[in-house]
C-alpha cells in the first residue's frame, strides 16, 4: 500500500514529520492512468514507467502505473499522481476533490475547457493555439507548409534517437507526440519525486512548478508556465522530416498570453 | 651479465614506449582518428578506425591507443607509433566512452545496455559488468584506483563504484543530463557536468554528498567534458554550445575565466606538463590548442568531421 503523505499531512503534522524522518523516501509510488490502455499515451507512459524504475532502483523508489476506469477511486486510494488522456472536463470533479494531487493532461487543449485553470492540472501537450501560432509564424512566406509537433520519431539529438529506439523496441510502434506525452508525464514526475520529499508545507505540486529538471530528450530545460502548460521545444515537420524547431515560450512570450479561462 | 641484460632491456622498452608527442582525435561522423603532431600542430595522418568513434585513451604504458567505435560495438586498438589498427575487440552494446585504470583495465559505458563493463584490453576479456542507469556516458577512475564514477545521462545519476569489488557505493542525483566526470588529484572529490542544467557539481567521493555546485555563467552553456589542471587548482569545463571553455576554481567552483574556442566544444585533454589544453570543437571540425598560462588559444588545427574525443601521448 502506498503512503499517503497528503492525507496525513493535513490532519497530523507532527506524525507526518516523524514519518518523513523514518522514511526519507517513499518506497512504492502508484500512478493512475485514465484513458485507453492500448493507446499511444498508455504505451508512452509504460516506457516512462520503465525508465522511472531504472532510476528508482538506485534510490529505493518503485513506481507502478495502474490503469483505472472510475475517477472516484482517486479520492479513495490517493495515488501520487494521475495521468489522463480523458477530456479535461471529465476530470473536473476529481481535480477539485484532490487538490494536492497532480493531474497530468495528455490531451491537446482547447479554450472551452474550464478545468484548464485548476492549479493541480499540468498540461504536457501545448494548447492548440500555441501549435497554430507556431505554424503560422514558421510558414509565413514559405512554400513548404510545415506542421508543428512536440515529438517526431526521426529526432536524433540529445539522445532522442536512443529514446525512439527504446520505445519502438518495447512498444512495437514509433514514438509520436501522444506517446511522448505519456512518457514525459511519468518521467518528469518521477524525477521531481526523486529530488524532493513532500512535507506538510511543500507538496509535489510546488516542486513541479518550481524544481523541474527535465529536458524530455529535447535539449532544453522545460518548465510549467503560469497556466501549467509545459514550455518545451516544438518541431516543424515537412514530408516526414524535421526542418526546424522553436521553443513554445518564444511563440507567445509569457505575460502576453490570454488565459483560456478566468 | 644478467643485470646488464636487464638494464639493456629496460632501456629498449623505454625507447619503444617513448611518447610519440601526438594527439589522437576521434572524428565521430567520418569514422576516423586524426593524428596531430603536437610539436608542429599539424595533422600527420588520418586513420580509418570503425563506425562512430567517440571515446579515446592511451594505455598506462603508452603502448596502445584505444578508441570506442560505438556503432561497431567494439574497441579499436591502435599502435600509437605506426598509427595502425592492430586489433579490435567486441565490448557490449554501443560503447560510448571509457576510462583506463592504472592496472590497464578499461571501464566502458555501454550506452544502450544501461551498463558499465570492465575489460582487459590486452586479451579482450570481459572482467565484470555493473548495472547503472539509462544511457551511461562519462566514466572516470580515481587516481588512487579505489573507485570509478559513471554518469547515467537519462537517469541524472552519478554512480560511485568501488574497485576491485565493482559494487555501487553511492548513487548521487545531479543536474539534468550528466555528461562527464573527473576525480580530484587526491581522489577525494568528483566533479560532474550536467549538460541541460548547465551546472557543475562537486561530490565527496566517500559519502556521495554534494558539497558544491555552480551554474555556468552563460545561458547557452551545455557543459560536457571536465578536467583538472595539473596542480589540481583549476577546473576546465567544455561549454558545448557556449563555444568556450569555462575555468573554475576547483575548491570553490568560483568562475575565474573563459576561453573562446570553436563551435560546440566537447572534448578536453591536457598535456602531461599541464601547459597546453586541447579541445575538440565539433561543429568547426577543429582542435583548439590553448596555452594554460595565458589562458589564450595558441592555434587551431583542422581535423576530421565532428571531432569528439582527444588523447595526448606526450
Amino acid at each position: 500500500m502506498s503512503l499517503n503523505f497528503f492525507q496525513i499531512s493535513k490532519s497530523l503534522p507532527f506524525f507526518t514529520l516523524m514519518l518523513l524522518s523514518t522514511f526519507a523516501y517513499p518506497k512504492d509510488v502508484s500512478l493512475y492512468f485514465y484513458g485507453d490502455d492500448d493507446s499511444d499515451e498508455w504505451h508512452g507512459a509504460i516506457q516512462g514507467l520503465k525508465e522511472a524504475n531504472a532510476q528508482g532502483k538506485f534510490l529505493k523508489l518503485q513506481y507502478a502505473l495502474i490503469a483505472k476506469k472510475n475517477l472516484s477511486e482517486v479520492k479513495t486510494y490517493q495515488p501520487y499522481a494521475v495521468i489522463s488522456s480523458l477530456p479535461p472536463n471529465d476530470l473536473s470533479q476529481a481535480l477539485r476533490a484532490n487538490p494536492e494531487i497532480p493531474f497530468f493532461n495528455l490531451r491537446i487543449m482547447s479554450n472551452d475547457a474550464v478545468t484548464t485553470c485548476a492549479p493541480n492540472l499540468f498540461h504536457i501537450r501545448p494548447h492548440h493555439s500555441a501549435l497554430a501560432a507556431a505554424e503560422t509564424a514558421w510558414n509565413l512566406n514559405k512554400t513548404m507548409v510545415a506542421k508543428a509537433v512536440l515529438w517526431h520519431h526521426t529526432l536524433k539529438k540529445y539522445a532522442a534517437a536512443q529514446l525512439n529506439k527504446r520505445f519502438e523496441k518495447n512498444a512495437n510502434r514509433k514514438m509520436n507526440p501522444a506517446s511522448w506525452a505519456g512518457w514525459a508525464s511519468v518521467k518528469l514526475f518521477s524525477d521531481v519525486l526523486a529530488r524532493n520529499v513532500p512535507t506538510s508545507e511543500t507538496t509535489s505540486l510546488s516542486f513541479l512548478k518550481n524544481n523541474l529538471a527535465f529536458d524530455g530528450q529535447k535539449g532544453k530545460n522545460m518548465f510549467f508556465n503560469e497556466l501549467n502548460y509545459l514550455e518545451q521545444p516544438l518541431l516543424f515537420i515537412y514530408a516526414e522530416k524535421i526542418i526546424g524547431e522553436v521553443t513554445t515560450s518564444r511563440i507567445l512570450p509569457i505575460g502576453s498570453r490570454t488565459p483560456p479561462c478566468k | 651479465m644478467k643485470l646488464i641484460l636487464t638494464i639493456a632491456t629496460l632501456l629498449i622498452t623505454v625507447d619503444v614506449m617513448g611518447a610519440t608527442n601526438r594527439a589522437f582525435v576521434s572524428n565521430e561522423k567520418d569514422d576516423t582518428v586524426s593524428v596531430i603532431d603536437i610539436l608542429t600542430n599539424r595533422v600527420i595522418k588520418t586513420v580509418q578506425v570503425g563506425k562512430r568513434p567517440r571515446g579515446v585513451g592511451i594505455s598506462p604504458d603508452g603502448s596502445e591507443l584505444y578508441v570506442a567505435i560505438s556503432a561497431d560495438n567494439a574497441i579499436a586498438v591502435l599502435d600509437p607509433v605506426s598509427m595502425k589498427v592492430i586489433r579490435t575487440f567486441e565490448c557490449g552494446d554501443d560503447p560510448e566512452t571509457f576510462a583506463i585504470h592504472s592496472n590497464g583495465n578499461l571501464y566502458i559505458s555501454n550506452e544502450e545496455d544501461a551498463m558499465a563493463s570492465v575489460y582487459n584490453p590486452r586479451t579482450g576479456t570481459l572482467l565484470a559488468t555493473i548495472d547503472v542507469g539509462i544511457e551511461p556516458e562519462g566514466v572516470a577512475v580515481a587516481p588512487d584506483g579505489s573507485r570509478v564514477a559513471v554518469t547515467s545521462e537519462s537517469t541524472n545519476l552519478v554512480h560511485i563504484i568501488g574497485v576491485p569489488e565493482h559494487t555501487i557505493q553511492n548513487n548521487v542525483l545531479v543536474g539534468a543530463r550528466p555528461r562527464s566526470v573527473v576525480f580530484s588529484n587526491d581522489s577525494r572529490y568528483i566533479y560532474v557536468t550536467a549538460e541541460i542544467s548547465g551546472e557543475v557539481k562537486k561530490i565527496a567521493a566517500d559519502t556521495g554528498n554534494i558539497i558544491q555546485k555552480t551554474f555556468l555563467p552563460d545561458e547557452k552553456a551545455k557543459p560536457k567534458d571536465v578536467l583538472l589542471s595539473k596542480d589540481g587548482k583549476k577546473l576546465y569545463v567544455a561549454g558545448g554550445r557556449a563555444n568556450k571553455i569555462f575555468i573554475l576554481d576547483a575548491q570553490t567552483l568560483e568562475h575565474l575565466n573563459n576561453v573562446a574556442v570553436g563551435k560546440r566544444v566537447w572534448g578536453l585533454a591536457l598535456s602531461r606538463d599541464g601547459l597546453t589544453l586541447y579541445t575538440t570543437d565539433g561543429l568547426d571540425h577543429q582542435v583548439s590548442v590553448i596555452d594554460t598560462s595565458s589562458e589564450k588559444v595558441k592555434t587551431v588545427v583542422k581535423v576530421g568531421n565532428f571531432p569528439w574525443g582527444i588523447a595526448i601521448d606526450d
